[in-house]
């Protein structure tokens, strides 16, 4: 009885021992309800390595990231150029004798007339700011979400505008000074002259008579009755400078007289206003101007002097687009004039 | 596993219920950081996944088919007969003698599987299966009566 005690519990321990014939017995009764693999066939899922499901999770948090600034950007430059129809502007004149700060708001059709100590700094919409001369005069004409315009009459002003090309003009006796993206100051003197100087970006001068686009770190004039003028590089020659405004001020005898100096001073970088000049000169002095471009800086490749001359406007803008001027259209890369204290 | 399953649930669920905790065991072995415990941590899922079948699905738990499927019915209902008897038995002898009767396990393994010593797994074998020769002995003697 003992030895087969001893056979049952060593079998029952160890089933590879020698079988004692009840635990066999009731391992066969019990046979059916041993696991069948058969029946339960597993299909085990890909699992993903730690590192990629790490990658995984940080390309998901990046799109999420990205989504959520994309977001937030458009509702902010939704928010950054609408604008109510008709709504005054939001300004602060300060007056230099007490020097004390009145909150106003500017309404449209209003004129404003700064005095000798007072000047102002207003809110142009939500896309800028303009810092306004004392003895200036301008008016709110029109503000919307699309296009906000001032009359300035006189005086001067500095602008900083972040939004696209055209939604923001002054109106001055010379013709439409519109920004295209940029900071630049304006004035315009007694005889309704307007001269604009341009910090980033461009700005157009335009009126019944033509157009001229001036770039960053230029400067240009704009008189009544008159094609706006060409720009001229703030760190070109005085006498370069002097002999451009005097050229296009006296008509084609003014030019011919200071067609000399200006071939004598013009540097590689006045290019730019050789070419603009050309391009409103008469047929003997665009030559001149032209083959001294040409020197300075070669016509490229298609172009020609003689070409232009005999009236192919086009091959004039192509040289011009080879003179490393920023993009007019790339306004939205100026996003540090939307920033404050600039 | 699924001798730990068949001493808790009915032996058609048991064999769903081994699936599931194969799969959710391959899906999470990373949260495993000690190989050697192994047979403890599937021995735990396996035990809450059963208590969970039978807390969520008591009702049904009760009526699902306890008869191995592919027997003759006669061994079908020996077997669910043999599993009856030792569902009945102290919860200490159950899985030993499942582990060893179903599915094969050497003692060793039973004491790997159930966490257990050596020498209580052999207690419990011992124990639990006089206890059963005596439960199934009265069923057969009650059966002929």
């Amino acid at each position: 009885m003992s030895a087969e005690n001893d056979r049952l519990d060593r079998y029952l321990w160890d089933p590879s021992a020698t079988p004692d014939p009840e635990v066999r017995a009731l391992e066969q009764r019990l046979a059916s309800a041993r696991f069948d693999p058969r029946r339960h066939p597993l299909v085990l899922p890909r699992l993903s390595r730690p590192g990629v499901v790490a990658f995984r999770t940080a390309i998901a948090l990046a799109v999420a990231a990205v989504a959520i600034v994309a977001v937030g950007l458009t509702a902010y430059w939704s928010w950054r150029w609408s604008w109510t129809a008709g709504a005054s502007w939001a300004a602060e004149i300060h007056n230099s004798s007490d020097n004390t700060t009145l909150r106003t708001r500017i309404a449209v059709d209003t004129p404003l007339q700064l005095g000798e100590t007072r000047s102002a700094r207003v809110d142009i919409a939500r896309i800028g700011t303009m810092n306004v001369a004392p003895e200036s005069t301008f008016t709110l004409a029109e503000t919307n979400s699309v296009r906000h315009r001032v009359v300035f009459d006189r005086g001067s002003v500095s602008v900083r505008i972040w939004a696209p090309p055209g939604m923001f003009a002054f109106r001055t006796p010379g013709g439409t000074i519109r920004d295209l993206g940029c900071i630049f100051d304006l004035a315009v003197g007694p005889d309704g002259t307007s001269r604009v100087r341009v910090d980033t970006g461009w700005v157009q001068m335009d009126n019944d008579f033509g157009e001229s686009l001036v770039p960053a770190g230029a400067s240009a004039e704009m008189r009544r009755a008159a094609r706006p003028g060409v720009p001229i590089y703030l760190d070109a020659s005085d006498v370069f400078a002097t002999a451009i405004r005097s050229a296009q001020n006296g008509g084609d005898a003014s030019e011919r007289r200071e067609l000399d100096t200006i071939i004598r001073t013009a540097r590689r970088r006045d290019v730019l206003t050789l070419l603009m000049l050309a391009n409103v000169s008469a047929t003997d002095i665009k030559r001149v101007l032209l083959e001294r471009a040409a020197e300075l800086r070669p016509a490229p490749t298609g172009v020609s002097v003689d070409a232009i001359v005999a009236g192919d406007r086009d091959q004039l803008w192509k040289w011009h687009a080879t003179l490393d001027l920023p993009p007019v259209k790339s306004w939205w890369r100026n996003w540090r004039d939307a920033l404050p204290g600039r | 596993m699924h001798a730990i399953l068949l001493a808790r649930v009915p032996h058609d669920a048991a064999g769903d219920l081994a699936q599931e905790v194969f799969l959710h065991a391959w899906t999470t072995i990373r949260s495993l950081r000690e190989p050697a415990a192994f047979p403890g941590w599937i021995g735990a899922i396996t035990r809450n996944r059963a208590l969970d079948f039978l807390r969520r699905r008591p009702a049904e738990a009760e009526l699902v088919n306890d008869r191995a499927a592919g027997a003759s019915p006669q061994l079908q209902y020996e077997a669910a007969e043999a599993l009856d008897a030792i569902r009945d038995l102290p919860a200490a002898y159950r899985e030993p003698l499942l582990l060893r009767l179903v599915e094969g396990c050497s003692g060793r393994e039973i004491a790997a599987i159930c966490g257990l010593t050596e020498e209580s797994v052999r207690v419990n074998l011992h124990r639990g299966f006089r206890l059963l020769r005596e439960r199934l002995g009265a069923r057969e003697v009650k059966h002929e009566r």
